[in-house]
């Protein structure tokens, strides 16, 4: 905890401009003085360790709606968040392509949230986008700490720089998006839900910014993030859970396909980046299965469950059985899209329908119904 | 003194294993193990982290083994120190100088 957003106080500026005039220009001035004003008023309510209260009002004030607004931050290989400022929204590119690639990633994604689910960012409020790049050292990993997006620069011989690919970037920011909605805590399924959550719109988020088909896309996440002589071609396949890459140096892609191989184990918080790999197929299932561009049927289908349907303990069974009552609801009872769903979620061993629909309310998962209303 | 380490999770989902014996080291490493491990506090961390994990973010788990006492815990990048964080960065990295 230590670590996390513990400013170094390098923007005296926060102590001489009056709060007022910071709030003025986080809410009329051009896009560099708000970006600068939001930047120094959350500074500032950081050393008075009230980040949450200044934060969400600076958020408020210096977000109007349906805008894109970005922010990079470099750590200079310190493990302290967010780093020094270095880009803000319209800001000149950087000679430094990890903060390009955050920004146009993060734009891309935003993009994709906004034209094909009408999302104004990840908490649908015009949320700032934040990253920090080079976080720590030679550091393999990307994560999202609740707040924002961090990125290491890989190690060179294991990992490429971890902005290099879209989908990773996308993959990121839908953590974000996950825990304003179903809020899947991350842990066991529900963890390898959220972890199938990030790597769904991470690639339709590629698949979009490239109009690229579902029999076309690669269904990678992460192709291209291993550094040369690494065998393997990505992180993880939804097309071919568990062939990703095999590799003497970093073990093999272990990814189940299927629920007669899940995996029980302590690891990774309940291995949720190894049973993803069972709703990841399920959902590539249904995308071939409806053809086309994926983000607009299969993609609606999943990102209204997600929105509206889980909670935070829902397991891959209430996944499942909502993914089915949504493509009635969106397409029509026994529509070919609702009869996909069902196939795809039969492909990997999980059965949805009538039957399975009974049993899962027998044992207690029809207060999903119940939840709908709660929600929008 | 006996440290294990198993790094789990980050984005890609990647195992690490890292088990070090300061009796198998040169004296310098031995020295720079023992000063990790004692500002790392390794016998006082709880058996879980006080936290939820974030997305992505490495879970650790940990056995030490010194003058006949063990302890094990688990902790991720949120919960842990930077000093054991530091830990666990050496750890691997002379694992593998050992492996090599
Ligand atoms: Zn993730």
């Amino acid at each position: 905890m230590s670590r996390s957003h513990s400013h170094s106080t390098d923007f005296p500026v926060c102590c001489i401009i009056p709060p007022v005039i910071l709030r003025n220009l986080a809410e009329k001035g051009d896009d560099t003085q708000r970006d600068l004003a939001f930047h120094v008023l959350q500074v500032s309510a950081h050393l008075r360790g009230k980040r949450e209260a200044i934060g969400s009002f600076a958020f408020a004030a210096a977000v109007s709606t349906g805008q894109k607004r970005r922010t990079i931050y470099d750590a200079q290989n310190r493990r302290v968040l967010p780093g020094k400022l270095v880009r803000g929204e319209g800001g000149p590119r950087s000679k430094d392509a990890m903060v390009n690639e955050a920004y146009d990633g993060s734009g891309k994604t935003y993009d994709f949230y906004q034209k094909v689910f009408g999302r104004n960012s990840i908490d649908d409020h015009g949320m700032r986008l934040d990253s920090t790049v080079h976080y720590g050292r030679r550091y393999m990993n990307a994560f999202w700490d609740g707040q924002q997006m961090v990125y290491g620069d890989g190690d060179g011989q294991i990992f490429e720089r971890f902005t290099k690919c879209l989908d990773v970037i996308g993959h990121e920011l839908t953590h974000g998006v996950t825990q304003y909605e179903a809020d899947l805590v991350y842990e066991d399924q529900p963890g390898a839900l959220n972890e199938h959550f990030s790597d769904v719109f991470g690639s339709l988020v590629k698949q979009y910014a490239r109009k690229q088909k579902a029999d076309k896309a690669d269904w990678l996440i992460g192709k291209g993030l291993f550094a040369k002589g690494i065998k393997g071609v990505a992180l993880r396949s939804m097309k071919a859970p568990g062939t990703a890459f095999n590799d003497p140096l970093i073990g093999k892609d272990d990814q189940p396909a299927h629920m007669k191989d899940f995996v029980k184990t302590s690891d990774d918080n309940g291995g949720v980046h190894i049973n993803s790999g069972i709703p990841n197929k399920a959902f590539y299932e249904l995308a071939i299965r409806l053809g086309g561009f994926a983000w607009e049927r299969a993609g609606r289908i999943w990102y209204v469950t997600l929105r509206d349907r889980l909670r935070t303990d829902s397991e891959f069974q209430d996944c499942a059985t909502a993914t089915f009552d949504v493509a009635r609801e969106l397409y029509g009872a026994d529509s070919v899209e609702q009869r996909a769903v069902r196939d795809a979620w039969d492909v990997v061993g999980i059965k949805v329908g009538q039957t399975s629909a009974r049993k899962a309310k027998a044992a207690g998962v029809g207060r999903l119904v119940v939840n709908a209303t709660r929600r929008r | 003194m006996r440290v294990s380490v198993k790094k789990s999770g980050g984005i890609a989902g990647l195992k690490v294993r890292a088990e070090i014996d300061s009796e198998q080291l040169s004296p310098k490493q031995e020295r720079e193990m023992k000063d990790l491990v004692e500002r790392a506090d390794l016998f006082d961390q709880p058996a879980k982290p006080g936290g939820k994990s974030m997305p992505d973010q490495f879970q650790y788990e940990v056995t030490v083994e010194d003058q006949g006492k063990t302890h094990s815990f688990v902790t991720n990048e949120a919960a842990a120190s930077d000093d054991l964080l530091e830990l666990v960065d050496w750890l691997i990295a002379a694992s593998k100088r050992k492996g090599s």
